[in-house]
């Protein structure tokens, strides 16, 4: 469900650039303290990264009878916030743009902000607030991941429809609703079966390996927050 | 054999694989933005044609299924975006088509259905210049040649090791799949839900066992963070680059004087009663 390549307007392609960069560098620099500081950690982030890989090139069925991705950034944006989030997804983005023609070069930035940033920083949100209300583990990363899935569809549709308002002069609200009407048939169930999936996941992970979720409690929401 | 493990093979038998790797990413790059600043079709045909006669020679002109299967499914995919760019036209403007098709709001116009056309061949054409790239370049030789432009080497590292753990993951997967399909575990919507997260699970747990192991084995070998390539690909010359620039800015001008040679709407006029 990536933004194919060539279909935003140039304009677009640059400003989501633009928005990606912050956080791309944000995200280089956490991830260079933490290789520093922990680097027993590198191959856990590699992990994690190609967990999502994983996770986003799985197909699954969904009520249209046709398939849809999830997006896999719950689990990595609870682990490691969302910069090192955004690193790992523009990774990821770029191996499925190459190995499964899913995305493109010049809409990098725009599948970036709304896979890597954006959706995954509403579904960090969700996981605090829950976890601080004192919601159990599966709990907490069903609304997580469910939020960040379907978020990161929330932003794409708006990213379409700016790049349709400036190509067509369309009509903002007309545009949207269409985009999004599209979406929500295959992705209301799915971010519903991706929340499930990942909270079992998160449920089973923290029986079975409860030091995993030692990192995840000490991640703040604000990317650009500086460690303590 | 998954996709991307036969994306990997062909890359390396490539025809174009000691070509220089940032030279090819440049070329492509450069390619996808001057198809994006010109609403010329012409233009978008020739990068298209120039992505398929790249991939054709890479590929020895056997273009595998797997290369096929990919255009064919981002064809489809492109067929939708671009059909939804055309029916959500300029509401002050003359429509072709106005209504209601099931629950979307209709007003195609002449303007909209050009650019419809105009973003489906610049997609495929990008496509198609990806997969240029991606069947003549391994991920290791891409890490390679980012490291030489200065990217972050943590970056550079992070890139192989997870193209290196993905394979391995999705084997795991994969087998774990099955077995759960072997156990009736995709037997209603919940069991299947729960197999999937078993088998997700699984696959982690085996692979941070993987990882502490695969750590120790890199630390006894000396890894300093690098994965030396023996066969190493050419670096990218002022060839390259003068090639490039040249065919962009002629690309550039032709689709300055080209953009509106081809009017879709003329050509779909009498078959649609426009």
């Amino acid at each position: 469900m990536h933004i194919m390549e060539g279909y935003l307007e140039p304009i677009w392609c640059l400003v989501w650039f633009i928005v990606m960069i912050p956080f791309f560098y944000i995200g280089v620099v956490k991830l260079r303290q933490i290789l520093r500081d922990h680097p027993d950690q590198k191959m856990i982030v590699a992990l994690s990264g190609a967990f999502i890989f994983l996770i986003s090139s799985l197909k699954l069925p969904s009520v249209t009878g046709s398939s849809a991705h999830p997006t896999g950034t719950g689990i990595a944006v609870v682990f490691y916030g969302v910069g090192v989030c955004a690193v790992l997804s523009t990774i990821v983005l770029i191996f499925q743009a190459l190995l499964i023609a899913h995305g493109g070069f010049t809409t990098l930035g725009a599948n970036c902000v709304s896979m890597g940033i954006i959706g995954p920083l509403f579904g960090l949100i969700i996981w605090k607030l829950l976890r601080k209300a004192g919601a159990g583990v599966f709990v907490s990363m069903v609304a997580a991941a469910a939020v960040a899935d379907f978020m990161t569809y929330v932003v794409t549709a708006i990213q379409m429809t700016l790049n349709v308002v400036t190509a067509n002069n369309a009509s903002f609200v007309d545009a949207f609703v269409d985009f999004m009407s599209v979406y929500a048939v295959t992705q209301v169930p799915l971010a519903i079966i991706e929340g499930l999936i990942l909270g079992m996941f998160a449920q089973y992970l923290s029986t079975t390996r409860p030091d995993v979720f030692e990192i995840a409690d000490k991640n703040k929401i604000n990317p650009f927050a500086k460690e303590e | 054999m998954s996709e991307q493990a036969q994306m990997d093979a062909i890359a390396y038998s490539s025809k174009m694989l000691d070509w220089s790797p940032l030279g090819k990413l440049f070329f492509v790059i450069c390619l996808l933005i001057v198809g994006l600043l010109t609403d010329s079709i012409l233009v978008t045909l020739i990068t298209f044609t120039i992505g398929l006669i790249l991939m054709g020679y890479s590929t020895h002109f056997r273009v595998p299924l797997i290369l096929t299967l990919a255009i064919g499914e981002a064809i489809l995919i492109m067929i939708l975006g671009s059909g939804m760019i055309s029916i959500m036209g300029d509401a002050n403007q003359p429509a072709l088509w106005d209504g209601k098709f099931l629950w979307f709001t209709v007003h195609m116009t002449d303007a909209s259905f050009q650019k419809a056309w105009v973003i489906f061949f610049r997609a495929i054409a990008g496509v198609t210049l990806m997969l240029s790239f991606a069947c003549s370049t391994p991920i290791p030789h891409l890490a390679h040649a980012l490291r030489s432009i200065k990217c972050p080497p943590e970056i550079c590292e992070l890139i192989v090791l997870i193209y290196r753990y993905a394979f391995l993951l999705l084997e795991r997967f994969l087998i774990m799949l099955d077995a759960a399909q072997c156990r009736l575990g995709y037997n209603g919507a919940m069991t299947a839900v729960k197999s999937y997260a078993g088998a997700m699970t699984g696959t982690f747990i085996f692979s941070l066992e993987l990882a502490e192991k695969s750590e120790a084995s890199l630390a006894c070998r000396n890894y300093r963070g690098y994965f030396p390539i023996y066969r190493m690909p050419q670096k990218m010359g002022v060839k390259w680059f003068a090639i490039t620039i040249i065919l962009v800015v002629a690309l550039f001008l032709i689709g300055r004087e080209t953009a509106g040679w081809i009017d879709m709407t003329a050509i779909f006029a009498p078959y649609m009663g426009w």
